[in-house]
């Protein structure tokens, strides 16, 4: 896969919150955390982490799942991962 | 979210018990009210007077603040394989409070309980959500004991049973005051009828009360056949029957019977959770495949004198020809097992079902009935 830029990245995080919480995709921002979106706990976690595999053809391990802690760090563990693969 | 730098998850604490009791009651059990002093009694007893405990296994919390958010109740139990100790953490009592879901305390709990010593974590009796969690975690579905077998006692009361659950509480009250005449001449029927696949046969065993050091001799004798198996002793099984006796986790009574043949030779043993009227719980059944046949056909008459209208426990996978042949059918509705390890000779074992392991030797048995 290519390299993306950050509004593309933050777009396809957009589609994956959509898919995972069925909400608008508009109101995920790169400052969002867990408690802005009601249905972000531990099952929508792992329920968004699959939206992300797939949005992104990416698969995730436990340790990153455990550091996805808010958009940011799902972008920058989307990012570091694209880049393995990039370089791979 | 928290930053990374603190770590909420800690070991539960005897000043956690008001605060967990109410999780218990109110978020698992989804009860209403103020938590009755018998939950407080339960999870002070299991968590901490336990046969099993150990220190560097403990239950956890995720405390935000002085608040516990959430609770995992982990049980040690000790087992051996290939002639060594192995130490298994049976993950429990399961409850994130709804305020606290997105603080992600559940994936904080779990993944706190995967990293502990133990050379196994494991679950007996997950249900599809938390079967789901726990396999994006790296837990894997053991099939071998996932596979449940079930046999009517009293069929037709069994199918009402069976519909009513599923239908309205209207629907189900009318439906068994109208079919209990027919489901009485029926089940009376089934029981007697030579062409029955459901008649109770006399059986040539003799009975007794089943007690601790004859369990203890009776696994040791039998339990060789496979690869990973638990170690009893009197003082924990004791504790054990105790704690499912004053609990009812899944039943109103425990039966505990020894079998014995014609020259007093003990053939086998079963354990079961009586519920008069409803489906009754098998903990363990135990004997040689040669005789398991009589001692199945023992333990379908003892239930069905008792009461109950059929029987559900977990299947041994080298034994299912035998449930089969007993009119038993299958179904992996009853709790998913689980379990996950750094070490994967453990898993290759569970997923080959090369393990003595019943629902006495898990956190099945440790249910709080109230």
């Amino acid at each position: 896969m290519g390299s993306v830029s950050n509004e593309e990245l933050l777009g396809k995080i957009r589609g994956a919150f959509k898919s995972a919480f069925d909400i608008d995709p508009q109101a995920i921002n790169i400052n969002t955390v867990p408690s802005d979106v009601s249905s972000w706990d531990s099952m929508g976690h792992v329920t968004l982490a699959s939206s992300l595999e797939q949005a992104f053809g990416l698969t995730f391990d436990v340790d990153d799942l455990m550091a996805m802690e808010n958009v940011k760090e799902i972008c920058r563990i989307v990012q570091s991962k694209l880049g393995q693969v990039q370089s791979a | 979210m928290r930053g990374r730098t603190h770590m909420p998850v800690r070991p539960l604490a005897e000043a956690d018990i008001p605060q967990v009791a109410d999780l218990y009651w109110k978020v698992l059990r989804e009860r209403t009210g103020s938590t009755p002093p018998s939950v407080r009694a339960f999870i002070q007893e299991l968590y901490f007077t336990n046969p099993w405990m150990d220190a560097s296994l403990p239950s956890l919390v995720y405390d935000d603040k002085g608040t516990v958010a959430g609770f995992l109740g982990v049980v040690p139990r000790r087992m051996t394989s290939q002639g060594k100790p192995v130490r298994i953490a049976y993950g429990g009592n399961f409850a994130v409070h709804p305020d606290f879901r997105t603080t992600l305390a559940g994936l904080h709990l779990l993944r706190t309980y995967m990293g502990g010593g133990q050379d196994l974590s494991q679950t007996d009796s997950a249900n599809d959500t938390s079967r789901a969690l726990l396999e994006r975690l790296g837990f894997t579905t053991i099939l071998p004991f996932s596979v449940h077998w079930v046999r009517a006692l009293r069929p037709a009361r069994a199918l009402t049973y069976a519909i009513a659950r599923v239908a309205q509480r209207s629907l189900t009250d009318s439906l068994a005051f109208i079919s209990k005449p027919f489901c009485d001449i029926a089940d009376k029927l089934a029981a007697t009828l030579s062409s029955s696949p459901f008649r109770q046969v006399q059986s040539r065993l003799h009975a007794s009360e089943l007690d601790v050091d004859t369990l203890i001799s009776c696994v040791s004798q039998f339990r060789n056949q496979y690869n990973l198996f638990p170690e009893y002793d009197a003082p924990s099984l004791t504790w054990l029957f105790s704690f499912m006796e004053r609990m009812k986790g899944h039943g109103q009574r425990l039966r505990k019977i020894l079998l014995r043949d014609d020259s007093g030779t003990v053939v086998g043993w079963y354990v079961y959770y009586l519920t008069v009227g409803g489906f009754a719980d098998v903990a363990q059944i135990g004997g040689s495949r040669k005789q398991l046949g009589e001692i199945l056909d023992h333990l379908f008459r003892d239930a069905w004198q008792e009461g109950a209208i059929a029987l559900h426990g977990t299947s041994d996978r080298r034994l299912m020809d035998i449930y089969s042949d007993k009119n038993c059918f299958f179904t992996c509705r009853g709790g998913w097992t689980l379990a996950h390890s750094r070490k994967p000779g453990f898993m290759d074992i569970l997923n080959s079902g090369d393990a003595f392991l019943s629902r006495l030797d898990g956190e099945w048995c440790l249910a709080f009935g109230g």
